[in-house]
């Protein structure tokens, strides 16, 4: 490697790492706000490092579903808690994958909570990233169900607080089909 | 920080220098180490639940965090939790000065960070945070180690992230600054607002005569609008605008708002401002939010022989939840934290570049947006709206509203379980906004449409 090469190299590397913790730095305001930084760093991701602060989470995300056949007159089912359980085991203190797939679930449907508390539009909503992924998750658990559409309905419980006031509802989805049709290759 | 971890070594592997590369990794790993502590800590000093000792044990009580056999066993102790949500942001937060210890201080400490990870796995179930959080201490005592052999206190990679981060917090203060100090201008200046002496100072004021000629001016009804907490009087421009085709319409500061430097009750700046609107029409009092509040106070007020005789409320403050608000010490932690971070923004200027509720919920005209967002975000207005919210008078304000002749309630969507029953409360006719929230009931042009029809109906009732 010619000692040009080797400067520019060392450049790239120390601006570039430089940046990003001054990106860092920036972004990591205490309050939650949306200051995205990332077009700073070429789309580098920018770790968030207010854990648990300042608002922590305090609440238990549900996940509800009902089902109904195929015509819209049709009675739907009973709400039914599909939300997928919390694995306790003394060897989650050292590694704990499977509280991955839950994570996700629930970091989703953080997501629409605050979208529905912003008052953002139905129809962008289902647009979005964490509706789909939710909307994939609950179809998935309830592919044994005999019934062609389903809808679910996002709760937030707060065991912390005062009895009548722990239960609040935050968005029910529109009527999805069940069983999607397989997609044709062509 | 794992990740970080993975990406800062690739980065930093670009480096053919063996020795400046491990040392440029180990630097800017050490910035993350210790820019996550304190920057954890200080968001936390923010959070109402961590200052009053509730957060961790709250978090024991979820389902992802507080099922396990640990979590269980802690929450026997309330104490202790108590004291381990104080003490964990204190440490966080004094975090940086590791970097002033003695290498094998350092250590020490680094160690007793690692039981808390430890802990903090076994309580929450939480891994993923020892085996990332541990793996960066590594670079901190790298960094500790370099100091003491007094090689170097501070890398340029140091150097050159505090002084950026300096001059572009400095840049955005001035900055905001600079625009506030605009806003005011521009109501000194002929678009703006104006200003009437009362005894003790001024008070700032708008008002608009009827701009329709085929209605007469000297008997056109008189609307006083009365804006909320921390709000300036161009959250009404969109409702004043429509009105004042046939009204007068007077909206002001109160004191210690924007302008208004006098001390006077809002009662009597409306009565010093009333005295100058030369129209015998009826009186029609229009109010959002704690506004309803202050206009409660003059409702039954006698202005030289003229009383109000319509009161709307606007998504209103209902009293009786303002006074349990105050007495409720997590609600009354709740606001003081929301007003803590509106001051931060304000005088960091982040404001003027992040999305943020106020932006976000009203449409105004150029002038009034600017109006708006920099009154809003002005430290003093933030400071005498927290004064407001625990001063402002409670005793008899319901009665005050029953004693207004016609009553009516307009509600947006977020308020309307709430408003419906103040609503009840007030035995007045309810309407509700579909679609609106709490700030673009006023803050976008449709809703405010609706408002000033809901007004003006009411004001040909009088009539």
């Amino acid at each position: 490697m010619t000692p040009s090469v080797a400067r520019f190299a060392t450049t790239v590397a120390s601006v570039a790492l430089t940046a990003h913790v001054v990106a860092t730095v920036l972004q990591n305001t205490p309050d939650s706000y949306n200051l995205d930084l990332r077009r700073y760093v070429a789309g580098w991701t920018i770790p968030g490092w207010r854990f648990f602060a300042p608002n922590p989470g305090v609440h238990n995300v549900h996940l509800l579903a009902r089902t109904r056949g195929t015509e819209s007159s049709d009675r739907p089912g009973d709400w039914r808690d599909v939300t997928p359980p919390t694995h306790h085991s003394m060897l989650n203190v050292l590694f704990n994958p499977r509280s991955r797939g839950p994570k996700a679930l629930f970091d989703a449907m953080q997501q629409l909570s605050v979208m529905q508390s912003n008052y953002s539009a139905m129809e962008w909503m289902v647009t979005s990233l964490p509706y789909r992924l939710v909307t994939d998750a609950t179809r998935g658990f309830l592919q044994t169900e005999d019934a062609t559409q389903f809808q679910f309905l996002l709760m937030n419980y707060y065991p912390a607080a005062q009895p009548g006031r722990r239960m609040l509802p935050v968005l029910v989805s529109m009527w999805m089909p069940l069983h999607l049709a397989p997609e044709s290759s062509t | 920080m794992t990740g970080i971890i993975t990406q800062y070594r690739i980065v930093s592997a670009l480096v053919p220098d063996r020795a400046r590369s491990d040392e440029l990794f180990l630097r800017a790993l050490n910035a993350q180490a210790g820019l996550s502590y304190f920057v954890s800590g200080v968001s936390k000093l923010f959070g109402s639940s961590w200052v009053q000792g509730d957060a961790i044990g709250e978090i024991l009580q979820t389902e992802a965090y507080g099922n396990g056999p640990a979590a269980s066993l802690l929450r026997r102790f309330p104490r202790l939790v108590r004291l381990l949500t104080w003490a964990t942001p204190l440490w966080e937060v004094s975090f940086p000065l590791i970097y002033l210890l003695p290498s094998r201080w350092a250590r020490a400490m680094l160690l007793g960070v690692k039981a808390f990870h430890l802990g903090i796995a076994g309580v929450m179930e939480l891994p993923r945070f020892v085996w990332g959080f541990v793996g960066s201490h590594g670079a901190v005592q790298y960094v500790v180690d370099q100091r003491s052999q007094a090689r170097r206190s501070a890398g340029s990679l140091e150097r050159v992230t505090l002084a950026s981060a300096a001059v572009i917090a400095s840049v955005s203060a001035g900055y905001a600054a600079s625009q506030r100090q605009f806003d005011i201008e521009r109501r000194g200046g002929l678009k703006g607002t104006k200003l009437l002496d009362v005894d003790d100072g001024v008070v700032e004021y708008d008002l608009r005569a009827p701009s329709d000629p085929s209605v007469t001016a000297e008997s056109a009804p008189v609307v006083v609008l009365e804006a909320g907490l921390g709000s300036p009087l161009e959250a009404f421009s969109w409702v004043a605008e429509l009105l004042a085709v046939d009204h007068h319409v007077l909206s002001y500061h109160r004191g210690g708002y924007g302008r208004t430097t006098s001390n006077r009750s809002p009662g009597d700046l409306v009565a010093a401002l009333l005295a100058h609107v030369v129209s015998s029409g009826t009186l029609i009092s229009v109010s959002h939010s704690i506004g309803t509040l202050a206009a409660a106070s003059y409702l039954r007020r006698d202005f030289g022989g003229r009383f109000i005789s319509s009161a709307v409320v606007i998504d209103g403050t209902n009293p009786r939840l303002l006074a349990d608000d105050r007495v409720d010490r997590r609600r009354r932690g709740m606001f003081l934290q929301s007003q803590a971070g509106s001051m931060y923004i304000a005088l960091t200027g982040i404001y003027n570049f992040v999305p943020h509720a106020i932006a976000r919920q009203s449409a105004f005209a150029p002038d009034d947006q600017l109006g708006v967002v920099q009154f809003s975000f002005s430290p003093r207005n933030i400071l005498r709206a927290t004064r407001e919210y625990f001063n402002m008078p409670l005793v008899d304000a319901m009665q005050s509203l029953l004693a207004v002749p016609r009553r009516r309630v307009i509600a947006s969507k977020e308020y309307e379980q709430q408003e419906s029953e103040f609503a009840e409360a007030l035995h007045a006719p309810i309407v509700v906004v579909e679609g609106a929230s709490h700030r673009s009931i006023l803050g976008y042009r449709q809703y405010a449409q609706q408002v000033a029809q809901i007004v003006r109906e009411t004001s040909g009732d009088d009539s």
